[in-house]
């Protein structure tokens, strides 16, 4: 968007001059002054001359605006890059506005990064700031205001570059104590795991079965045993967890300490899994911040831990349709997906939750911040599987 | 000296009368041929990996062969086994599919460590051994290894040794518009891989690659190269940068290219094109950058422009 003239002095203050000059010009015209028709005319020339210098001040100006990087974890610096070119004769003055997200610090403190400078001809300059990334979220860098004008400062003319970058940071990642998740495989209950990462890793040798290839004859235990042997495989298993962060408890009691929390829990414990081999997923139910499905499918892939951590991101503390609607209709709950369920408290959506769970016989763990239980009570059967946070976060946060 | 390569052109031209464009993709091919390497393809099915294999084996004269790779491939299935003979009382040695021109081992991550080990072992010596006997393979031997990126679901990433013995890894790519069409009325009535003729044959390519190693490479473009792999040593974002081996790689793929395009010497412009095919899948980014969905291939073309290329001499 570019702008028309803007009066530094103010547009009233230069209106007043002309009109006060062009009276005076009138009056030496009439009594023949010539000193003082001069000296108006020459006022007059170098306001005119200003406003087409300003006029003209916005043309052959190049302008770069540059992020060193645009996903970060709480804490970490990004670097801001501002360059500008006065690519034509005419020297120009020039200041640079670029908005910042309000919660990314600059050192400075400021919340609009400001710079100022003279341009001569075919001259540029760079501006450079550094931010701390403070909170999680989705912020932008940009626009940026662009006012530049005559060398007087008599009249400016300014611009809005569309020009932004979407800075998104991550949830902190914090230590997390080892945990175990209840599987359900093909084959009954999983046996202990095997020293080797194999899935073919050989249990041993049998008689020779009829229809097996014969790829899996073991040639040297058969000329041994002087009769046809097989080898026994190890069978396959890969986990698949699905992260399940019911938003609603959290809206509901307004806990945004303990829903920040959580979403730590949550990314650190997807970035555990997919470092341990699983396929990972995510489901929510809360408002997504820039739109986009509240779901990750349970995959493994390059691009599917950064695509969980871009979701929790852009997740708000605030309830966008009925989680049990969503894992009815929306998420593909397949044999040997396990869920790992978070929420606020051990109240009656857990219990709903865990009955809902037990009807699609998926197996699942729940993690809530506070745990609910009634003095002298013993919990009941339905909630044995409820940690708390505590259970698993060590309270110290990695080195991101 | 004079050395003709004239054939490489005419190998590349044969190549393409069935594969619609893609020409720099089979120019990375013939260079890995050259060069005598290896190159990984790393990219969705259906987009003609195993057709540009058989018109490049059929352009040279040379024997395909195809294994899909699953998780209960073994490693004999590779290399070959011996089956004792009930009758005689002996072992009989029954040679796998890597006694071959051009292997296209599809989908290499998806069958155990243990079977992608023999199957480089096969790459990096040529040969295989056998309860405790060597087989010399074929030459040339151009091991074409396809990875899908998008899922990685019972899949075991190769190591990143492993990957060092890759010359190369390409990316195809869709076709474009135009392309698509080519595709549609090229393959409408007839198949052009049937017709396909060779246009040079195995000890012909033999004889290429080893006048490939008279190319001239200059000190500077020597240096250059140096530059480039150890940035990727000093670069904060990766965790891992490039081997000695990658800078082999990178100088033998450049005199390659030369090659191909009819050069007796290295150009810097031969290095740069070919960085990020060469060096990318040796380098292992930090976790931060992992996470932040980052690719070795930025920071190689971020190296790259900033590394000054070296002024022509003389």
């Amino acid at each position: 968007m570019e702008g028309q003239d803007r009066g530094v002095p103010s547009l009233f203050t230069i209106t007043l001059i002309q009109f006060f000059v062009g009276v005076l010009l009138f009056i030496a015209l009439i009594y023949g002054h010539r000193d003082l028709t001069v000296l108006t005319l020459l006022v007059l020339g170098v306001i005119s001359g200003a406003r087409l210098w300003a006029r003209m001040s916005l043309s052959g100006l190049k302008y770069h605006l540059w992020v060193d990087k645009q996903k970060v974890f709480p804490g970490e610096n990004l670097t801001i890059k501002l360059s500008a070119e006065n690519a034509k004769l005419l020297p120009i003055w020039l200041e640079m506005k670029v908005y910042i997200g309000s919660l990314l610090q600059v050192s400075s403190g400021e919340r609009v990064l400001t710079k100022e400078s003279s341009l001569l001809w075919y001259q540029s300059t760079h501006f450079q700031w550094e931010l701390t990334a403070e909170r999680r979220g989705v912020y932008q860098i940009g626009p940026l205001y662009i006012l530049t004008g005559d060398l007087f400062s008599f009249f400016s003319r300014h611009k809005r570059a569309e020009e932004s970058y979407p800075i998104i940071v991550y949830p902190r990642l914090v230590s997390l104590k080892s945990i175990s998740l209840p599987r359900r495989d093909f084959f009954g209950a999983p046996r202990a795991k095997s020293p080797l990462q194999d899935p073919i890793y050989i249990l041993g040798t049998r008689d020779y079965q009829d229809g097996q290839p014969s790829k899996y004859i073991h040639w040297k235990a058969s000329a041994r045993q002087h009769r046809l042997q097989e080898k026994v495989f190890e069978s396959t298993q890969q986990e698949k967890v699905l992260l399940v962060v019911n938003v609603e408890p959290f809206a509901r009691r307004r806990a945004e300490e303990d829903f920040e929390r959580t979403l730590e829990v949550v990314a650190s414990l997807a970035v555990r899994m997919e470092q341990q081999g699983h396929s990972v997923g995510l489901v929510t139910n809360g408002a997504v911040k820039g739109g986009g499905p509240p779901i990750v499918p349970v995959a493994r892939n390059h691009q599917q831990l950064p695509a969980i951590l871009e979701l929790l991101a852009r997740l708000q503390m605030k309830p966008d349709g009925d989680l049990k609607d969503l894992l009815h209709h929306k998420v593909a709950l397949t044999w040997g997906i396990s869920c790992v369920y978070f929420s606020h408290k051990e109240d009656e959506t857990v219990f709903f939750a865990k009955e809902y769970f037990a009807q699609r016989k998926t197996p699942v763990v729940f993690f809530v911040c506070q745990p609910h239980l009634p003095a002298g009570e013993e919990r009941p059967e339905v909630l044995r599987k409820v940690y708390c946070l505590d259970d698993i976060c060590t309270h110290k946060a990695e080195s991101k | 000296m004079i050395l003709d390569f004239s054939l490489c052109k005419r190998i590349l031209e044969n190549t393409s009368r069935v594969i619609v464009g893609k020409i720099q993709s089979i120019e990375l091919l013939l260079v890995a041929m050259l060069a005598d390497g290896h190159v990984l393809i790393e990219d969705i099915p259906g987009l003609g990996k195993t057709l540009i294999a058989k018109s490049m084996a059929k352009s040279i004269g040379g024997s395909f062969r195809r294994v899909q790779f699953t998780p209960d491939l073994l490693p004999s299935d590779i290399t070959g086994f011996n089956v004792y003979n009930q009758k005689t009382g002996q072992f009989t040695f029954q040679p796998g599919p890597v006694m071959t021109h051009i292997l296209l081992a599809d989908e290499i991550n998806r069958t155990i460590p243990r079977t992608q080990s023999s199957l480089l072992e096969s790459m990096e010596e040529r040969q295989v051994t056998v309860d405790g006997k060597t087989y010399p393979l074929p030459h040339p031997f151009l091991v074409m290894a396809t990875q899908n990126p998008i899922e990685l679901e019972g899949t075991f990433p190769l190591p990143e040794a492993q990957l060092d013995r890759f010359l190369l890894k390409v990316r195809l790519g869709y076709p474009d518009k135009e392309e698509e069409i080519a595709i549609l009325e090229r393959f409408q009535e007839k198949d052009p891989l049937l017709e396909l003729e060779a246009v040079a044959n195995p000890e012909q390519i033999v004889e290429l690659q080893d006048l490939r190693k008279r190319i001239h490479i200059s000190t500077p473009v020597k240096e250059y190269i140096t530059h480039i792999v150890r940035a990727t040593r000093s670069t904060p974002s990766l965790r891992l940068g490039a081997s000695p081996r990658g800078s082999l790689g990178l100088m033998r793929a450049g005199q390659a290219l030369a090659a191909l395009q009819e050069r007796e010497y290295v150009l810097p412009d031969d290095i740069k094109s070919l960085a990020v095919s060469v060096l990318a899948h040796r380098l292992i980014l930090r976790e931060e950058e992992r996470l932040r969905g980052e690719t070795p291939e930025h920071f190689i073309e971020e190296i790259v422009s900033q590394i000054p290329v070296p002024a022509p001499t003389g």
